[in-house]
């Protein structure tokens, strides 16, 4: 608590607008001096974590002709199984609602176990394939872990690990890195299963959320969803079948505006408004273009300023009423 | 000097900590609505996306504006210098009505400076075709906006002007001799710092929470980069037309080697005792940046191994230092902070998980898959 948040309370009890009491709690606790380091050392456990995974995953690479392939498959497996052991010891029962470790670090085993288990099926799968010739099916028994864990520790990491594999099961790269290097689908055919997978988690967010189950792992559900839809419906709407995603789009706009009212998400609500955004403002072109009009063109150059003038004035409101509705 | 309404920029600032003490759930909801009612604010957006997407919003809106005064300018004659004049006093009208218009750090305004800034450089660039003038001109603009408009980018921007400017003098004019660049750096970041110990004794540093944040950052960046050796080496290789003979070194290099890992050492003692968390974060990732360095020359073990030894240290001094500090109830403490508890890190994590360990599509080959092993390799050299 900085200085700023003291001269606050004492403005606002002078105001009486709060308590002495509440002035006092704030001033005690200020007194405390507090500087909690809790997230950057649990940053730095996280780190390591990955570290850890990484140098593994280099080391097997390169040994993999010293050691035999059982040894390592086998280490792998027992390393991940002793992560999920360890969790089990300690995991509160499961409950449909939101549960916490005791030890906030178990947390962070939980996600060793499910990246190793990551690494256990792609190395089996590379080396044996058991599981056909395709990966697909490898990534799919990660995510299958990755849902189990997730659902049984209370785990985000592992839901996000599960959904983006699950991807990756379809052959599409959800990755960051492929989001900024435009290179998440293979093909056109990758945008109707982007939607797909879209709308499937909405279904899922939807079922979990009139069943209670797990509900605070809804946002991440929609979340996901709203960027699918809305990246492939974009890269779908430059293609040749714009017509189509035009559609999906606009009903995801509808959709995901209604949603983020009833579950009062400001994010979910601006990138609503963003992809809309995107979308409308591809139509237009688009139209324009069919028209075939030169001096349509030139009007639309022209009136582009007030364009966006309109446009900012209508996103101010709709942030606006949104706040009021909300706040 | 400031370009909005002291009362409403006062009260702005009181909400905004009223709304920690009340995420801190010292105040209630209720309380916090009637503060509201009462204490009329500036119109500003603490939800990152919003101002983010107001930015865009506003730089469509200025681009397009340029796009149109330039096919007017163009069609009569070629006038690129009149243009980003008037590009310029578009932009610093735009940013004075916001700032009349109560409009204070919500994307709009952001845009509308970001854009000065460019036009004038723009401008100063076709006018005078110098760099120096340009560094010259776009570092007081900046930094007029800065204290003008409380505008935390525009600091940072002044600062590299200004580092831009020793540099440049330097390495074209030889000002001073290329090699004292460094020292010469290194002092500015210094000044930087004292000048940031003054400003924010200030009877109106509170307005310029932000902007002295970033000052401050830019300081501690700027004296540890200044220092580096990886960066002092490279730049004289690059700068200075030096060449490290096999077995030899660049002059003073054991200097340069410790202050490397002095800085970050000085930073994170420095940053505990005085519970400064912009320090803290400087002092990890610049510490980072040294076994970076190190790594960069000598590779005194194989990466992988490497990554599993200091994975192995690293989650070993975390837990030590989190059992130590567990329970704590005042001063440092791993217990969280009721009042800024902090979401950055805890996204953060969740973006890179995601960028970790997943197979792949399978057409890519065996490279793709396998864990972290190839995938998230970056990772590990942060830190």
């Amino acid at each position: 608590m900085d200085i700023q948040n003291e001269k606050s309370a004492e403005i606002l009890f002078e105001k009486q607008i709060t308590t002495q009491d509440d002035l006092i709690a704030v001033k005690a606790y200020r007194s405390l001096g507090i500087f909690s380091v809790h997230h950057e050392l649990l940053f730095l456990v996280y780190l390591s974590i990955l570290m850890l995974s990484t140098g593994i995953g280099i080391l097997i690479y390169e040994n993999i002709d010293a050691i035999g392939h059982t040894i390592l498959i086998g280490l792998i497996l027992l390393a991940a199984t002793a992560c999920f052991y360890f969790s089990f010891k300690k995991t509160p029962k499961y409950s449909n609602t939101e549960t916490f470790f005791g030890n906030v670090l178990f947390n962070y085993v939980v996600l060793l176990g499910t990246l190793l288990s990551a690494t256990f099926f792609g190395y089996l799968q590379f080396q044996y394939t058991p599981l056909g010739n395709s990966f697909a099916l490898a990534s799919l028994m990660t995510s299958l872990i990755g849902f189990a864990a997730a659902y049984r520790f209370d785990n985000r990491s592992a839901l996000s690990v599960a959904i983006t594999a699950i991807a990756a099961t379809l052959g599409i790269t959800v990755t960051p890195r492929a989001v900024m290097d435009l290179d998440v689908f293979e093909n056109d055919v990758m945008f109707y299963t982007g939607v797909a997978l879209g709308i499937m988690l909405i279904i899922w967010g939807e079922y979990s959320e009139k069943t209670d189950l797990k509900k605070h792992f809804v946002p991440l559900f929609y979340g996901f969803a709203q960027h699918l839809i809305g990246i492939s419906c974009v890269a779908g709407m430059i293609g040749d079948s714009w017509a189509i995603f035009l559609v999906i789009s606009a009903a995801s706009a509808a959709y995901f505006y209604r949603k983020s009212h009833q579950s009062e998400s400001a994010a979910l609500f601006v990138f609503t408004i963003v992809y809309a955004f995107i979308g409308c403002n591809i139509a237009l072109v688009r139209l324009i273009i069919l028209s075939g009009a030169d001096d349509l063109v030139w009007l639309c150059i022209y009136m582009a300023p007030f364009f966006y003038l309109a446009a900012i004035v209508l996103f101010i409101r709709s942030i606006r009423k949104f706040n009021k509705e909300h706040k | 000097m400031i370009a909005f309404d002291r009362t409403m920029l006062d009260n702005t600032l009181l909400i905004e900590s009223a709304e920690d003490l009340k995420d801190g759930k010292f105040i209630t909801n209720d309380q916090f609505k009637a503060a509201k009612t009462v204490f009329p604010t500036l119109k500003t957006q603490r939800n990152i996306f919003i101002r983010i997407a107001f930015l865009l919003l506003g730089s469509f809106c200025y681009s397009s504006c340029t796009g149109v005064l330039a096919l007017i300018f163009f069609s009569a004659g070629d006038n690129a210098e009149a243009l980003s004049v008037i590009l310029a006093l578009i932009g610093i009208a735009a940013a004075e009505m916001l700032a009349r218009n109560h409009f204070y750090a919500h994307g709009l305004d952001d845009a509308a400076i970001i854009g000065f800034l460019l036009a004038v450089g723009t401008a100063v660039s076709l006018i005078t075709d110098s760099t120096a003038l340009v560094l010259v001109g776009t570092g007081i603009a900046s930094a007029v906006c800065a204290l003008r408009y409380l505008h935390t980018l525009s600091v940072i921007v002044t600062v590299g002007c200004i580092a831009g400017l020793i540099g440049y003098l330097t390495f074209e004019f030889h000002l001073i001799p290329e090699f004292y660049l460094t020292i010469v750096l290194f002092l500015f970041a210094v000044v930087l710092f004292l000048a940031h110990r003054t400003f924010i004794r200030h009877p109106s540093s509170g307005y310029y929470k932000w902007p002295l944040l970033a000052l401050e950052f830019c300081s501690l960046l700027i004296g540890y980069f200044s220092v580096n050796y990886l960066v002092v080496r490279e730049l004289a290789q690059d700068m200075m037309g030096f060449e490290v003979v096999p077995g030899g070194d660049i002059p003073m290099a054991g200097l340069f080697y410790i202050l490397t890992f002095a800085i970050p050492i000085l930073y994170l003692v420095f940053a505990v005792k005085t519970k400064n968390r912009l320090m803290l974060w400087t002092g990890l990732f610049t510490f980072g940046f040294a076994i970076f360095t190190i790594r960069f020359y000598y590779h005194v073990i194989p990466t992988e191994w490497a990554l599993v030894i200091g994975g192995i240290v690293l989650g070993i001094s975390s837990l030590f230092v989190i059992r130590r500090l567990k329970g704590k109830e005042s001063g440092i403490t791993f217990e969280k902070d009721r009042m800024h508890d902090s979401k950055a890190l805890s996204i953060a994590q969740a973006v890179i998980v995601n960028s970790h360990a997943i197979q792949n599509v399978p057409s890519k080959g065996p490279m793709e898959f396998g864990g972290g092993g190839f995938s998230g390799g970056g990772a590990g050299e942060n830190f």
